[in-house]
């Protein structure tokens, strides 16, 4: 089971520009030297658990540079999955958010990637599937059809549709269409990457 | 049946243990002690020679010459050894009437003169340094780094960070808890002592440590920049960097009082002679009870390869294990709102609760001084 904890304990505090950023990027804006105590505390103490929104908020920025350096700990490319250990939705309170978080730290997902709960039991429940389309320049709008529903998504933009059903058609412009399943996350459109 | 809670328990104090303490030559010297003999605090190790550095003078500049012209109006010879105050140059004006005179600043060694420029450099006279025990003991190792290492009795504090060589001094407490630590708190009679500060010290107030010559000092809590600034930082720990000032922190990053149970045992020790290695964020005390001798020849204990005060960690990093929380175990909370506040479980929630962070988390109820607070079990550590 992953422990959070090593997410923390590997910080890297040599690296002013992630305080720097992380300062800038948080509402309300914090003072530098604060972000820099707190990033620094983390490392000191990384089975701390946040006790505010902010507070999460920070420890959020914190994943998505973790899993900038080390996709590995959530993605299998070979396999095309993404696992999120149950103990790191437990640390950080939501499943969609580290999920959007994840698809903004590492770039190279493949275009039809399942996502995966593990419990601590080992076992491993499929949650959702994100769809990446390809996108060509000088389109505004993606015509899909998804199981038989057709649907306009605007480019730019991430789309989390919530849908349980198992094996969904999904029809993407002139495409072939193929299946994915959906559960308790469900179906994530990625239209903001892979312009061709 | 009730579900185990695991939390980290942190050594941060030895009382009255026997360890050992190295004390280290400066310089290149002599060890005149032997392996195996029992020592006292004012008992001599060996002694060393250090180099104090050199100066320049501007002799033509001086005299009024030309820097080619400059070395005929030397007195004394290059090699030769002048002490303070002696005849070093002497031009003779009109009529031998207001010569110009330069006398050694120092005691010191002739050593070059520069004639392109006119510049005299002396090299001053090494200073004997002597080393002494400074505790009661007995030798157990010496090594070819001219340290000796002592078995005693010392009471040992671990900190959480610091950085800088093994210093020593007299222990000295600035202030209150957990106020912070202003530039006017640090005074001149301060030299060489080790001073314990409140809650921060502020960017002004370490700079004047370092200038005022304190040999260390203990805080509660330090910002990162400052920390970065003493060269701390380096995979957390600062290993091997010293500005010359040792520093420890008790706590961690930012306005945190040093903890209330390290605090009761600086008070205790007011005025007593202390080491402080920042590196290893650690503070001894020796004891100075000729009981010590009697404890010390009675335990034995090895000799350790690496030496403590040249690990790659802090003393107090190596002694974290984890720890099921019971009712009644001694804390320290580790996170805001309470960082560093101390107190003792009172309660442990069998059910989570979500935080206002959205976090799902077991609650303990922690009974402080004055008043109790509902903490998350993570962010609490057993004080041992």
């Amino acid at each position: 089971m992953f422990d959070p904890a090593f997410i923390f304990a590997n910080l890297n505090i040599q690296d002013d520009s992630l305080a720097q950023k992380i300062a800038e990027l948080v509402k309300p804006k914090l003072d530098l030297s604060a972000v820099e105590n707190y990033i620094s505390n983390k490392k000191l103490y990384p089975q701390s658990v946040p006790s505010t929104k902010l507070e999460l908020n920070i420890d959020l920025h914190l994943l998505k540079e973790f899993l900038r350096l080390h996709p590995d700990a959530v993605y299998n490319g070979a396999k095309r999955t993404l696992v999120f250990d149950l103990s790191l939705i437990n640390r950080f309170g939501d499943l969609k958010k580290i999920t959007l978080l994840t698809l903004e730290a590492i770039s190279t997902l493949d275009p039809i990637t399942q996502i995966l709960v593990r419990d601590d039991q080992n076992n491993l429940k499929l949650v959702g599937s994100l769809i990446k389309p390809k996108i060509t320049p000088n389109i505004q709008k993606l015509d899909i059809k998804l199981g038989g529903k057709s649907l306009n998504l605007t480019l730019g933009k991430v789309f989390l549709i919530p849908i349980k059903m198992q094996n969904i058609e999904v029809n993407l412009g002139s495409e072939l269409p193929f299946k994915v399943s959906g559960g308790d996350l469900g179906l994530i459109f990625d239209c903001k990457q892979n312009y061709e | 049946m009730n579900k185990n809670f695991f939390v980290k328990k942190r050594l941060r104090l030895e009382i009255d243990v026997v360890t050992h303490l190295a004390r280290n030559m400066i310089g290149i010297g002599k060890i005149t002690i032997k392996k195996g003999q029992m020592v006292e605090p004012d008992d001599l190790l060996g002694e060393s020679l250090v180099n104090v550095g050199f100066t320049k003078i501007n002799i033509a500049k001086a005299l009024g010459v030309n820097p080619s012209e400059a070395y005929k109006y030397l007195q004394r010879s290059l090699g030769s050894r002048i002490f303070q105050g002696e005849l070093l140059a002497l031009k003779k004006n009109f009529l031998g009437m207001s010569n110009t005179i330069i006398t050694s600043p120092s005691d010191a060694i002739v050593e070059s003169f520069d004639s392109s420029v006119g510049d005299l450099r002396l090299k001053y006279v090494p200073k004997r340094v002597p080393l002494v025990a400074g505790v009661y003991g007995i030798v157990d190792d010496i090594n070819d780094d001219g340290e000796v290492l002592i078995r005693t009795v010392a009471t040992k504090i671990y900190g959480v960070l610091g950085s800088g060589k093994t210093r020593l001094g007299t222990l000295k407490i600035l202030g209150k808890q957990g106020t912070l630590t202003t530039p006017d708190l640090i005074t001149a009679d301060q030299k060489q002592q080790i001073l314990v500060a409140g809650a921060l010290l502020l960017p002004e107030s370490m700079r004047k440590i370092i200038l005022s010559g304190v040999s260390g000092i203990v805080t509660g809590g330090i910002n990162h920049k400052e920390y970065q600034g003493i060269g701390g930082g380096i995979r957390l720990y600062g290993r091997g960097t010293d500005v010359g000032v040792s520093v420890m922190a008790t706590e961690g990053f930012g306005p945190i009082a040093v903890g209330e149970d390290l605090m009761a045992v600086f008070s205790q020790n007011e005025g007593k002679f202390v080491f402080l290695s920042g590196s290893q964020a650690q503070l001894i005390i020796p004891s100075l009870s000729s009981s010590t001798l009697t404890k010390v020849q009675k335990t034995i204990i090895p000799v350790k390869t690496q030496v403590v005060t040249k690990g790659d960690l802090p003393s107090g990093q190596l002694n974290i294990k984890l720890e099921s929380l019971k009712i009644g175990v001694r804390v320290r909370i580790i996170w805001p709102p309470y960082f560093g506040i101390q107190g003792k479980v009172a309660a442990i929630d069998e059910t989570p609760t979500v935080l206002p962070s959205g976090v799902k988390v077991n609650l303990c109820l922690i009974e402080l001084k004055s008043k109790k607070v509902k903490v998350p079990y993570l962010n609490l550590e057993i004080i041992e």
